[in-house]
């Protein structure tokens, strides 16, 4: 068990008071919290630090046991007054914050742990099993038509014995059809058991659409990107394009730019409120590799086209 | 000679912010917050449930990890219920624009 030296995680000098602690506990909170940081496994790491010596530095009894045992501190030393007194301290919060309840064991040795654990197995109630959360990767047409698929996880499970062990476990799922980018469904009672009589906790899985060259995703709308040719965007064209939700003949107007959208009314994702199918025109120009085309664009100049009018320069 | 079938349960779950279908009272006790509590995040516009008198409320699933979110703000960052929602406002903006930012990417 490693002692943790409080004032230097927060970065503030041992005779620090209330309102220094309070302020840089925000600004550390802020810069850390998991939920404005999402996937930056450091800074949660930093956070729950940030939290726990807050909870110690903020409250002035705590803080006290804290200067006057902390440095030499060792597991068992606590007395049994000292923990009594902390634990009617719990902080009622159910369920609150994100680094709440997972604390050092340098922590608990000192505090204790009583009070403070929403989600602790040593409640005599009936306790509702944890949440399993999964993400699967799929490919568009499978949020188009739907389909299935074999998931394996590890999970707490509830052994013969009574104990919870983490165990694998291979589940078949439907990928519904019409789900959004970063959509979830949630498996009733497939998360990990509950204790003393309560029910099993659900199993999210989280879809993510995978990169695909042509199409991107963001929640129902799925974008499209389409190269055409100078000649077919300055005359018009039909051109066909194939799409998620079947071949579509596309009519590019005369006289369309780049970067102009069209956008097809309930062709992206077939969710309860149908996504959108935007295409983004993109002129590409023929390269300048040959006689040929050198010359068709020599015959081009003939335009004396300015695209420099505005600058009111030549 | 018999033919073995394998039989595999294919698990069907449910959209989660799709259906609509929690009650304030389990979108309660699914979120450990207490119905007064939800029905200030609805006054602050944070959740948004369909139907019209609060026992017609209901909530979609993805309201849970939303809830949880806007607790997690006023705990640890120690702010009111608006600071919350503005955080939350100003976090899925960011989400968007990182969504729109990747997509823009070549």
């Amino acid at each position: 068990m490693n002692h943790k030296d409080y004032y230097s995680i927060l970065g503030i000098d041992k005779n620090a008071d209330a309102a220094k602690i309070k302020k840089t506990y925000r600004q550390l909170a802020r810069k850390y919290h998991p939920d404005v940081n999402h996937n930056n496994a450091a800074g949660e790491k930093k956070f729950k630090e940030v939290v726990e010596a807050y909870e110690v530095l903020k409250d002035p009894e705590k803080r006290k046991a804290y200067d006057q045992y902390g440095a030499n501190w060792k597991a068992g030393q606590r007395q049994q007054g000292q923990q009594h007194q902390y634990q009617q301290q719990g902080n009622t919060y159910a369920g609150g914050g994100f680094g709440g309840g997972d604390y050092s064991d340098f922590f608990e040795s000192m505090f204790g742990s009583g009070g403070h654990r929403g989600g602790s197995g040593r409640s005599p109630f009936q306790q509702k099993g944890e949440d399993v959360n999964a993400s699967l990767s799929i490919p568009i047409e499978e949020a188009y038509h739907g389909s299935s698929r074999t998931i394996t996880f590890t999970t707490p499970t509830l052994s013969p014995d009574g104990q919870v062990e983490n165990k694998k476990k291979t589940l078949h799922v439907k990928v519904p059809k019409g789900i959004k980018n970063g959509g979830k469904i949630r498996l009733k009672g497939q998360g990990g058991p509950g204790q003393n009589g309560g029910a099993a906790g659900d199993m999210y899985i989280r879809f993510d659409i995978e990169k695909h060259p042509i199409f991107s995703v963001e929640g129902a709308d799925v974008f499209l990107t389409l190269p055409i040719a100078p000649w077919e965007a300055a005359l018009g064209a039909k051109i066909n394009v194939s799409t998620p939700a079947g071949a579509v003949k596309l009519n590019i107007p005369t006289g369309s730019a780049s970067g102009q959208k069209m956008r097809l009314k309930g062709m992206g994702i077939p969710a309860k409120k149908p996504g959108n199918l935007y295409v983004e025109l993109q002129i590409v120009l023929p390269p300048a590799e040959n006689d040929k085309a050198r010359q068709l664009y020599q015959k081009m100049q003939e335009l004396n086209f300015n695209p420099r009018e505005y600058f009111g320069v030549s | 000679m018999g033919v073995k079938y394998n039989i595999i349960h294919v698990h069907q779950g449910r959209m989660v912010d799709e259906e609509e279908d929690l009650t304030l009272m389990e979108l309660s006790r699914l979120s450990r917050v207490s119905p007064t509590g939800l029905i200030e995040m609805v006054e602050e516009g944070i959740l948004e449930p369909s139907g019209e008198r609060v026992r017609e409320w209901r909530f979609s699933f993805s309201m849970v990890e939303r809830v949880r979110r806007v607790t997690r703000f006023q705990h640890d960052l120690e702010v009111n219920l608006a600071g919350a929602a503005l955080a939350l406002h100003l976090l899925e903006k960011i989400v968007k624009l990182e969504a729109m930012l990747q997509r823009r990417a070549p």
